[in-house]
């Protein structure tokens, strides 16, 4: 029997032989999964509300991360001193504020500054903010020369620092900072990624027993063709490949239902954040993620579905080869 | 129908060798007690005895479903109590079973139950299509390739399982009661079914406690009593009617 050995077979053939066993595999994975459509359907449905779960609150994530990556929110924005003598001509810069914006410049902690005159915060308030038939009754125009102060530091400690250097020059009125609700989502968002992590795990934990419970009864439904493979000289991979194809269709199949919830997710709320954008004045539209990533996370979910089919069956054939 | 697949070479030990064998399962039971005996390569031989003699027990420990409890089981040379869990379904490759119960897979049709072996080993459709169909007019179900087992006969369910068990041609044919459930005509069709089998070169090992028909062929019989081989009959040799199966 020596010479029968499956080692002496030429590569080539044995090769042949395991791309056709896989092939066998793969189509009966899947036939099986068609002549049951009604509990593949279930099973896809529980993996897709497990999966769903994580997926959305990792793309609201996503969206939040948007927002804090805004330039617009991450400057100081400075109210000038003596706005009665620039208001007499909004257009051109007076001088002092020139003086203001070069000074600024020049400080350690300050990346650039930009300008706003008068006449151009009145027009970007008219476009955005919905006072466009209010501010027409206006005489004259009441805003101040605004400069948007954009930070050359993320240290908080330096950040308070600059907008206190602000707060007490004497050519600004007053000096606002947009970070400390930033920094308190970030706080928020740091939380909510922790969350998700945990929650990833959990829920791929749960994906896997799912899975593994469903191929385990699927193994004891088809006991006797086990038996009988083994029997006429199936190896282990070849028992148990079918139902690691079945694993990663059921995991895949649950990954495509999540990301269908996902979509329908998207669909109900994108109206309610654009409302929401127009209300921070942002331009914002719903953050997905790319046809690769939804590619890859399916894929993932059948390895998941394949490591619970690997659990299950594997405990099956210990039991079948005894000596 | 092609010859028998010898991939194993000739050997003049045997096919299969029993060397002072025992089997004992749990509880202390015992199975086998010291039995001694050699198949030769190209022989049909029969195991007969009184249920519980243990004929099933040898055609288990020579498919690999168990292992000896002391002594050594050879399968053309190779010493079967040596060979580690991966080597099972290469030794089970190289042997047909077949099986009073058939062990048909019921919900899958003729031809793919009498084509597993072959898709195990990795064989091209066409080539599982053309052995499949030798098999099966081998049996005599060539028409029957598209039903299902549910709806065949005993007998011909039984064809099925033998066509299953030869399709790959293997070496080595272990039959435990394959006329157990069958009437006399059809047992001896079956037989003869055999001894072509055994005609292309195939050794086989038929266990079975039909005396009338074991004497018909007039092949070796070893007989056993209570685990122990008392009696190896050879071929041509007739066993007395008052001999131990029944």
């Amino acid at each position: 029997m020596s010479s029968a050995s499956p080692r002496r077979e030429p590569l080539r053939n044995r090769l042949r032989g395991w791309l056709r066993q896989h092939a066998y595999s793969c189509i009966y994975s899947i036939g099986n999964l068609f002549r049951h459509p009604l509990a593949t359907l279930m099973t896809a449905a529980v993996l897709g509300l497990a999966l769903c779960l994580p997926l959305l609150l990792w793309v609201l994530m996503g969206n939040l991360e948007g927002l804090r990556k805004l330039d617009t929110l991450e400057s100081i924005t400075v109210f000038v001193a003596g706005e009665a003598l620039d208001r007499t001509d909004g257009s051109s810069m007076p001088l002092h504020i020139d003086a203001l914006i070069n000074e600024l410049g020049t400080w350690e902690t300050v990346a650039s500054v930009d300008s706003i005159s008068p006449d151009q915060g009145l027009a970007e308030l008219q476009d955005s903010g919905g006072f466009g038939s209010a501010l027409e009754l206006l005489e004259e125009n009441p805003l101040p020369w605004v400069l948007q102060v954009i930070p050359d530091t993320d240290d908080a400690g330096a950040l308070e620092q600059l907008l206190q250097r602000l707060e007490q020059h004497p050519g600004i009125e007053s000096a606002q900072a947009d970070w400390r609700w930033l920094q308190r989502l970030q706080g928020i968002l740091q939380l909510a990624r922790n969350t998700l992590q945990l929650l990833a795990v959990l829920f791929g934990v749960g994906v896997i027993l799912v899975i593994s419970n469903t191929i385990r009864l699927d193994i004891q439904n088809r006991q006797d063709e086990i038996d009988v493979l083994a029997l006429a000289g199936a190896t282990n991979s070849f028992i148990r490949r079918p139902f690691l194809y079945t694993g990663f269709w059921y995991g895949a199949l649950g990954g495509l239902t999540a990301i269908l919830i996902l979509l329908l997710a998207a669909l109900w709320v994108g109206d309610e954040l654009a409302h929401l954008a127009d209300a921070y004045s942002q331009e914002t539209s719903l953050w997905l993620p790319s046809v690769q990533f939804l590619a890859v996370l399916t894929v993932c979910c059948g390895i998941l579905g394949q490591a619970g089919a690997f659990i299950a069956v594997n405990r099956r054939l210990r039991d079948l080869n005894p000596v | 129908m092609q010859q028998v697949n010898l991939n194993y070479p000739p050997d003049a030990e045997g096919m299969v060798v029993f060397r002072q064998v025992c089997k004992r399962h749990r509880g202390g039971i015992r199975a086998l007690d010291d039995v001694n005996f050699s198949l030769q390569q190209g022989e049909l031989a029969f195991l007969t005895g009184h249920s519980g003699a243990g004929k099933s027990s040898i055609l288990r420990l020579v498919s690999m479903q168990e292992r000896a409890t002391r002594g050594q089981v050879l399968v053309n040379k190779r010493d079967l109590s040596r060979l580690g869990r991966s080597w099972v379904p290469h030794i089970r490759r190289n042997m047909g079973l077949i099986f009073q119960d058939h062990r048909l897979l019921m919900n899958k049709p003729v031809f793919d139950n009498v084509a597993l072996p072959l898709v195990i080993a990795g064989l091209s459709y066409s080539d599982i299509r053309k052995r499949v169909a030798a098999a099966l007019d081998k049996v005599g179900l060539g028409e029957r390739s598209k039903a299902f087992p549910g709806m065949l006969s005993t007998g011909q369910q039984q064809r099925v399982g033998i066509a299953r068990a030869i399709v790959h041609m293997p070496p080595l044919l272990l039959a435990d009661e394959p006329t157990g459930n069958l009437d006399p005509e059809l047992s001896a069709t079956l037989m003869q079914l055999f001894l072509q089998l055994n005609e292309l070169g195939m050794t086989i090992l038929i266990a079975s406690h039909d005396l009338e028909l074991i004497r018909q062929l007039g092949r070796r019989v070893l007989v056993l009593r209570d685990g122990q081989l008392i009696d190896d009959v050879p071929a041509r040799q007739q066993i007395s009617p008052g001999a131990e199966p029944g």
